[in-house]
């Protein structure tokens, strides 16, 4: 009751006004979305590590194995053609099949241990152009 | 003060606005066109239970109107009346006041000429499903039969044949060319 | 505030746009293509000579994808083609993420002019054959096979008896030189393919109507002046005449026992419902109404007729139980409801409802009077059901034309029917064909 004797004449507005966090909250959408397909351009490579916890292979989720050679030629374990060195157009024709059928598919990058580097990055720009998102390169645990 | 209330009621206004509108697809566009269409439509609202359509004129007014044929028919005579079609609203049997004319110089001339023979073809507008506007036109032909035969026209003058929504008059869909399909074609 | 507000608006304009793309992608949800059973159907290998003059395979994947519940592998997309097992690499088929696949093989047989079709279903994830069958015909017959093939693959993977082996009747109209309206009555199987026409009048036909044994059909022709109802042996071409009333003769409809029709005839004055046996050639009244009562169907079980009758005023739906005799009122929703069908199962109707002036198909549940709209274009009518139950074929308009459309009776999966030059109309689906 004494409360009520004290109030002043002017009304309280006891709302927030939510304009300044909407204008930030959007703000700060449009960044992220400017930013985010900036960020996936790259080349995004997981490195071998020496002890690497094994693959999981699951039989509902099998991966795509791409063998680059030391002559830097490219294999497909695909079909019967899993012998024949396969060009990077052809590679990137049927990666671009699973993909379109399997968006989420791993592929999985074999490289020969002196393979060199430039062709193993175009390679997985290959596979990046034909649709793969989930690209992984295949380590060997070191010998004891 | 009051400027912010207003911006924030426009810009919620505005958002919704926008989202609104990116956020149909073809279909319901399509849809919201058709109904667009049809909204100005003026459809006749049925409120009798349908049974008057066929015995919509009452006794006295046919009395009177055969006495004023009675009349008539001295000037008409052998003439063949011109207008050989009256029209129906939607989905409806019952003959309309502007139609009694046109039907009576008909009756004139029918019961004048007792040789004639008249062939009554009902029609219907293309909406609704084929069997039941065949239907309904053989009821708009039935109803101008019986008003025929009140009026005193011999029955065995009168055939009644419907073609439903078969043969229209007017190619369209819209609302002109549906009211020139329902009809009774009176034919010699 | 200035900069603050445009950016206010960069943002909502490529909100919208995240907004479209999402819309799209629901659009496809809808057509029921989500849950749809991946299936790779490999082109059949020819082992013969000179060129085969039908794709079976592409029949059947037409066919399957046309169902909605099956989603075929294009051919482009294909990593190899096989057409018997030794060929198939299902780790390949596996990352194509297709659960079935299916290969054949096609080769001349030891008599002349036949031809021995094999065909095998496989599960990828299994890599076992689930079917497989060898099946033989004549060049000329590749198509029925075809959709032989694709019954018996739907049937698998759905449960559901396939229905691609089944006809359609329809009508199609036509001006002519002398734009005379030249009206034909058609029938063609499921996919609109192989049309035939069986008859051609210068003069109004409506309402075909297949017997259950899929051999007949009963129509209404106008040919003499007068309509009258006509009954035609699809394959002989033999017909005959079989009411001529004064007045209406229309809507005729098949007991399914094919001994009565059902029809609907005006010769004592009002459009009533009519049932004439048809080997004594007797006629039974049915109805009893100063309304109009018209468009019968007998309800699978035979003991119940769906009427359209204007009793109240519009016209409705309703149902005369013919051991009773009570006549139900089955459509309360809306001020025109009429032409309806049953389903198959007889659990539902199918019929022809107004919602703000345009005209629909839709769906009533007779346990619960539940009604759904299954189409969106206006003008649709005759609603004809599969005999398997799952789509609903209707005829609509495009413009100033006719056309068929097709949409399952769960309203996400549709698709329309390749119209030719003319104007295409009420479409008739047969029963499951008996040979």
């Amino acid at each position: 009751m004494s409360g009520y004797r004290y109030r002043k004449p002017k009304k309280l507005v006891a709302e927030i006004n939510v304009v300044p966090y909407i204008d930030v909250m959007l703000v700060l959408l449009v960044i992220f979305m400017v930013t985010a397909p900036i960020l996936t351009q790259g080349v995004k490579v997981e490195l071998p590590e020496a002890v690497s916890a094994p693959l999981d292979v699951n039989e509902d989720d099998l991966p795509l194995i791409v063998a680059v050679k030391k002559t830097g030629e490219y294999f497909l374990e695909l079909g019967v053609d899993k012998e024949q060195p396969i060009s990077p157009a052809e590679l990137s024709l049927k990666v671009g099949k699973i993909t379109r059928q399997n968006p989420t598919v791993q592929v999985l990058v074999r490289g020969d241990k002196s393979v060199d580097y430039g062709s193993v990055v175009q390679l997985m720009s290959v596979l990046q152009q034909a649709g793969a998102r989930n690209i992984g390169l295949l380590s060997q645990p070191p010998e004891k | 003060m009051e400027f912010k209330k207003y911006s924030k009621t426009l810009f919620f206004g505005a958002t919704l606005a926008i989202l609104a509108g990116c956020g149909g697809n073809a279909a319901t566009q399509d849809q919201e066109e058709g109904a667009a269409g049809t909204d100005t439509e003026v459809q006749p609202v049925i409120t009798s239970d349908g049974s008057s359509s066929d015995s919509a004129i009452t006794g006295e007014q046919m009395g009177q109107d055969v006495e004023n044929l009675e009349e008539k028919a001295e000037e008409v005579v052998a003439a063949m009346p011109e207008i050989e079609t009256i029209y129906f609203d939607f989905d409806t049997s019952s003959i309309r006041a502007d139609s009694r004319e046109v039907l009576d110089m008909h009756v004139a001339y029918l019961r004048v000429n007792s040789d004639a023979k008249v062939v009554l073809e009902g029609h219907a507008d293309e909406r609704g499903t084929r069997e039941y506007n065949m239907a309904l036109g053989l009821r708009r032909a039935n109803a101008v039969k019986s008003y025929f035969q009140v009026q005193g026209v011999n029955s065995d003058q009168l055939e009644v044949v419907s073609y439903g929504e078969e043969k229209a008059a007017v190619m369209g869909h819209n609302n002109a060319a549906w009211s020139k399909n329902r009809r009774v074609e009176i034919q010699y | 505030m200035c900069v603050r507000n445009w950016l206010k608006a960069a943002a909502f304009s490529l909100l919208c746009f995240v907004q479209q793309a999402v819309a799209d992608l629901t659009i496809e949800i809808t057509q029921g293509n989500d849950r749809a059973t991946p299936v790779a159907v490999v082109p059949f290998a020819w082992l013969g000579q000179s060129g085969l003059s039908e794709d079976i395979a592409r029949i059947v994947s037409d066919d399957l994808e046309r169902s909605g519940l099956i989603r075929p592998l294009s051919r482009t997309e294909m990593l190899s083609l096989p057409s018997q097992k030794s060929e198939i690499f299902f780790r390949d088929w596996s990352l194509l993420k297709q659960d079935y696949l299916l290969v054949g093989q096609i080769r001349p047989s030891a008599s002349p002019g036949v031809l021995t079709i094999q065909y095998e279903l496989y599960d990828v994830v299994r890599q076992t054959r689930v079917l497989g069958e060898v099946i033989s015909g004549k060049p000329s017959e590749l198509r029925s096979r075809a959709h032989y093939i694709s019954d018996q693959v739907f049937e698998h993977l759905t449960g559901i008896k396939g229905a691609f082996s089944t006809r359609l009747a329809y009508i199609t109209v036509k001006k002519d030189a002398a734009s005379q309206s030249k009206y034909e009555l058609k029938v063609s199987d499921a996919d609109g393919r192989r049309e035939r026409t069986i008859l051609t009048t210068y003069k109004p036909i409506l309402s075909p109507a297949w017997s259950p044994d899929a051999q007949h059909l009963a129509y209404v022709s106008f040919e003499t002046g007068r309509p009258g109802i006509f009954l035609q042996n699809v394959y002989t071409g033999k017909r005959r005449q079989l009411t001529a009333f004064r007045g209406l003769n229309g809507a005729p409809a098949w007991s399914p026992d094919g001994k009565k029709l059902a029809v609907v005839l005006s010769k004592d004055g009002n459009p009533e419902i009519y049932e004439v046996d048809l080997t004594s050639y007797k006629v039974k009244r049915l109805t009893q109404h100063y309304a109009i009562e018209t468009e019968p169907e007998w309800s699978p079980d035979g003991k119940h007729i769906l009427f359209t009758s204007s009793r109240s005023g519009g016209p409705q739906i309703y149902q005369l139980n013919l051991i009773s005799g009570e006549t139900e009122r089955l459509t309360f929703e809306g001020s025109y409801n009429a032409r309806a069908r049953y389903s198959p199962d007889g659990t539902e109707i199918y019929f022809v409802h107004r919602s703000n002036g345009i005209f629909h198909i839709a769906a009533q549940e007779l346990a619960n009077n539940r009604l759904r709209i299954l189409t969106q274009t206006p003008l649709d009518e005759s609603p004809s059901v599969s005999p398997n139950g799952s789509m609903l074929i209707y005829a609509t308009q495009e413009g100033s034309r006719g056309y068929l459309g097709a949409v399952s009776v769960n309203g996400q999966i549709r698709y329309s029917l390749p119209s030719q030059l003319a104007d295409v109309r009420e479409p008739a689906w047969s029963p499951f064909l008996t040979n």
